[in-house]
């Protein structure tokens, strides 16, 4: 798993290549630093799978951004978008 | 002509080798299975194995949800895995010798909740569920035996 951040002052961007399962999943958490960010927008046209060891990190990183302006998810490739609806993770993340 | 006869003769033996180690290659690699131990160093190998049969990322997902569990809660020291190509589709089969444990047997997570309501225990055996054409839990012999069918996409 490869992980890039861009920080503007307001959004974090978070992009990943490669899948995020058990083994990478600790490695995502501990790369993401949200507090001066306002917004989160994960960058995963790169991702080729996530298990729920990777919805775990997406979800808590959804619940410390409810309290500011949120998180996105952008370009997820039909694969992980197919985990992210039988898990209903696909109505409670904003998907793009 | 004895020359060009003998040429001929290994020409078609070359051939014919070619094509039964072809078929053994073949053969090989409609299965396999092997013993990996109960650690995330483990289960990155298995699912490197499988990858070697068959690159559906389903897979990958399987084995990381399942072989997550058993690395957790078994308390064995070791699983093996195995793969089956069986068209239309592989079969995965799980086994340990830790404590007996049937994943299937725990209720499925509410995916329908709210983010502040959700929880992730139990959402990795949902998916394989999910995903599986079907998934069969026995204790046979004194080990832990989980089957994943999954149908090719």
């Amino acid at each position: 798993m490869d992980i890039q951040k861009k920080f503007d002052g307001t959004t974090l961007t978070v992009c990943v290549t490669g899948h995020i399962d058990t083994v990478t999943a600790p490695q995502l958490e501990a790369e993401l630093s949200l507090d001066s960010a306002e917004e989160l927008v994960f960058d995963i046209s790169g991702v080729t799978y996530v298990s729920s060891a990777g919805l775990r990190v997406f979800l808590s990183a959804y619940k410390t951004m409810a309290k500011k302006r949120g998180m996105r998810i952008v370009g997820a490739q039909p694969a992980v978008l197919e985990v992210f609806k039988i898990t209903g993770f696909a109505t409670i993340f904003k998907l793009a | 002509m004895g020359t060009i006869t003998y040429i001929l003769l290994v020409l078609a033996a070359a051939v014919a080798l070619a094509a039964v180690l072809a078929a053994v290659a073949r053969a090989r690699a409609r299965r396999g299975r092997r013993t990996f131990a109960a650690t995330t160093d483990g289960l990155a190998a298995a699912t490197a194995y499988v990858k070697g049969f068959c690159d559906d990322s389903r897979a990958a997902i399987v084995i990381d949800e399942i072989a997550s569990n058993i690395v957790r809660c078994s308390g064995a020291s070791s699983f093996d895995l195995t793969y089956r190509r069986e068209p239309p589709g592989y079969t995965l089969v799980f086994s340990d010798a830790g404590k007996p444990f049937n994943p299937l047997a725990h209720p499925d997570p509410d995916v329908t909740a709210a983010a502040e309501d959700r929880a992730i225990g139990g959402l990795g055996i949902f998916m394989v569920k999910q995903m599986a054409d079907s998934v069969n839990y026995e204790w046979r012999g004194g080990r832990n035996v989980l089957t994943v069918c999954m149908k090719e996409l």
